[in-house]
């Protein structure tokens, strides 16, 4: 029988553990929030230091014309952004999730490549790509690409798409092939199965997925400043404009659009967990 | 009951009632760890046959290329005597039940039942009264409209057999549909698919890992182990003949003894180092020999005129409920199975010197191999 000195170490050896995880996560989640209130705390301390009420300004910059330039421009691209990566990434998904292909590995690798790469290596990639034969043959048979609106929406699906395509594809690896092979008996050819069953019953996974690639998109910075420029008025996302605002000095205008983008993840993180999004994302 | 009892209807010819409702021949198939090696089944018109075999055996995989889900790499699957190889799942009137029954979840249950139909688009009035007569059938009318994410196994379980059974299948496959239920249920389950059966004489293979339930319903069984087909028969010419050391042990022929046989003039008799047991029949040379527990008797005073008579001492009991289980040293291990009611009468315990006794025609005896 173990005695009951020792039963006490050991009851107070297992809280101490526990306490230490927590403490540990406790700093990180109050890490994470100074940096994040950091914003907050500025605009305040600019009124308390007479710099005239960083909040008017703040509020001001909310109202600025340009500014809602971005908000839009980002919305619109973002979504057409996720409205293509559905198109191609559904597919995609599903042809990971349910086949072995033959070099699985190395199409893994390729699809993840965006996720991992810096995102200017993206943008720097399209640009080259556009000045090839193949790009300069697009840019002729499609249109202008490269630092205009269109390219944005470019520069964001390269990035946002493998994004969308594993959150989607952990959906139909959890969904398993059974409930195909049982509509396939019933009668359903693979394409009828795919929309009465695989799409009705993986729609919460390919709409967190088609969460997860809007938000990625409307972030995307690095891929845009060099393929579509940093141009006022014209290729002005919202991250461009935080960019361009700040290297001049604009840091309450700055900050009105890191709230504005930090709201927007928030919400999107909600939706993507309320709408039971799984899987590694980046 | 009007209507369901054309549900599996067989308006075939009289070619297609000669030939085996389902047959494979020689089939072969690998998909990772689990194969199936040169396969041999058939399947006879309104025969119930259970694929019976340990977890892993391959039994799944033959089941799903009957299905048509996975095409053989060699070999071949007849449907009604046709090749049916190349033919999809789609095409081929077979009902399928899987394991997890695959209801789908978007979809309540009646729209379930009725899902191979309205794809068939059969009219409105015609899918929603089969629905409702096999609702009847199977004792599910009251859940109908609800959904099935919130139903019991056996409710799942009567659901994916409503749905299967609803598009008027030539064979029903059922993927070890009771293994995910508790014994209660699946004893009342088994009683109602074998009902089910005879009531629409539909044709059902059905892969099980379970002798119990095996027995229950089947009309002939198969038992495959390393993705191979081991033994065909009845019941009971599987329970009591076994032709090979894995069958005998998956059957539970507790007895499986290696000895060598010569014939005699009082029968058979098989030598087990010192001892010797008489049987009825089988071949000469190296055999083994199986006794099944339940032939076995436990005597307390024993005389001569019995046959097989050994004399040994009680090593351990197990309790299994209704029965025990009794272990005997008589030179060699024997187990019987006794009545609760006929233990208690013997009064045995551990250590005591009994005699047992079975008759020759209980020994079966077949090629060590």
């Amino acid at each position: 029988m173990v005695s009951a000195q020792k039963a006490r170490f050991a009851d107070l050896n297992n809280k101490a553990f526990i306490a230490l995880l927590g403490a540990i996560l406790l700093l990180f989640l109050t890490a994470s929030a100074l940096v994040l209130l950091s914003n907050v705390w500025y605009l305040a301390r600019g009124a308390a230091e007479g710099r005239g009420s960083g909040w008017a300004l703040f509020l001001s910059s909310l109202r600025d014309p340009e500014n809602h330039f971005a908000i839009r421009l980002s919305i619109i691209t973002a979504a057409i952004t996720t409205a293509i990566s559905m198109v191609v990434g559904i597919p995609c998904a599903y042809v990971l999730s349910r086949y072995r292909l033959p070099g699985s590995k190395l199409i893994d690798t390729i699809l993840d490549l965006p996720i991992v790469v810096p995102p200017p290596v993206m943008g720097i990639s399209l640009l080259i790509l556009f000045q090839t034969a193949l790009g300069v043959w697009l840019e002729k048979s499609t249109g202008e690409w490269v630092y205009t609106q269109r390219g944005i929406v470019l520069a964001q699906f390269f990035i946002a798409c493998s994004f969308g395509v594993r959150a989607i594809k952990v959906t139909f690896d959890t969904l398993g092939r059974r409930h195909e092979d049982v509509a396939r008996t019933l009668g359903c050819t693979h394409l009828q199965a795919f929309f009465r069953v695989v799409l009705p019953m993986a729609q919460s996974g390919i709409l967190a997925g088609a969460v997860m690639t809007w938000a990625r998109a409307i972030a995307e910075f690095g891929p845009i400043l060099f393929f579509c420029g940093a141009t006022r008025w014209k290729t002005e996302v919202m991250p461009i404009a935080m960019f361009l605002n700040f290297s001049v000095g604009n840091i309450e205008q700055s900050i009105a659009l890191v709230i504005i983008m930090i709201s927007i993840s928030v919400v999107t993180l909600l939706t993507f967990k309320k709408l039971g999004g799984r899987g590694y994302l980046w | 009951m009007q209507g369901i009892g054309s549900i599996i209807s067989a308006n075939a010819s009289e070619k297609e009632s000669r030939c085996p409702r389902i047959a494979v021949r020689d089939l072969s198939i690998r998909l990772g760890d689990f194969a199936v090696h040169a396969a041999n089944l058939a399947v006879a018109r309104g025969e119930y046959f259970v694929l019976l075999g340990p977890t892993g055996a391959g039994k799944t995989i033959l089941l799903e290329c009957i299905a048509g889900l996975y095409h053989p790499q060699k070999g071949e699957v007849l449907v009604d005597g046709v090749r049916a190889n190349e033919v999809p799942p789609e095409q081929r009137g077979l009902g399928y039940l899987p394991q997890d029954y695959a209801l789908f979840p978007h979809l309540d249950v009646e729209r379930n039942i009725g899902f191979g139909m309205r794809l068939r688009r059969h009219p409105r009035a015609e899918v929603e009264r089969r629905v409702r007569e096999l609702a009847a059938l199977l004792g599910i009318t009251h859940l109908l409209h609800r959904s099935t994410l919130h139903l019991s196994g056996g409710e799942k379980q009567r659901v994916a057999l409503a749905r299967a059974l609803a598009i008027e299948p030539k064979v029903l496959l059922l993927d070890e549909p009771l293994s995910a239920l508790d014994e209660r249920t699946r004893e009342g389950l088994c009683v109602e698919l074998r009902r089910l059966h005879e009531e629409l004489g539909s044709t059902t293979v059905h892969v099980s890992h379970n002798f119990e339930e095996t027995l229950a319903v089947a009309d002939r069984i198969g038992i495959i182990h390393e993705g191979r087909i081991r033994q065909v028969g009845t019941p009971e010419e599987i329970f009591r003949r076994p032709n090979s050391e894995f069958v005998a042990s998956f059957v539970r022929s507790d007895n499986i003894l290696r000895g060598r046989a010569r014939k005699t003039t009082r029968g058979l008799l098989v030598s087990i180092g010192e001892l010797e047991f008489l049987a009825a029949e089988g071949g000469e040379g190296e055999v083994f020999m199986t006794v099944r527990p339940e032939d076995i008797e436990i005597l307390k005073e024993a005389s001569a005129d019995h046959p097989n008579l050994r004399k040994g001492w009680v090593i351990r009991f197990m309790d299994k409920g209704a029965l025990i289980k009794v272990e005997i040293d008589v030179g060699v291990l024997l187990v019987a199975l006794l009545p609760r009611r006929i233990f208690r009468a013997l009064g045995l315990c551990p250590g005591d010197t009994v005699a047992v006794s079975f008759p020759p025609e209980a020994v079966h005896v077949f090629a060590a191999t």
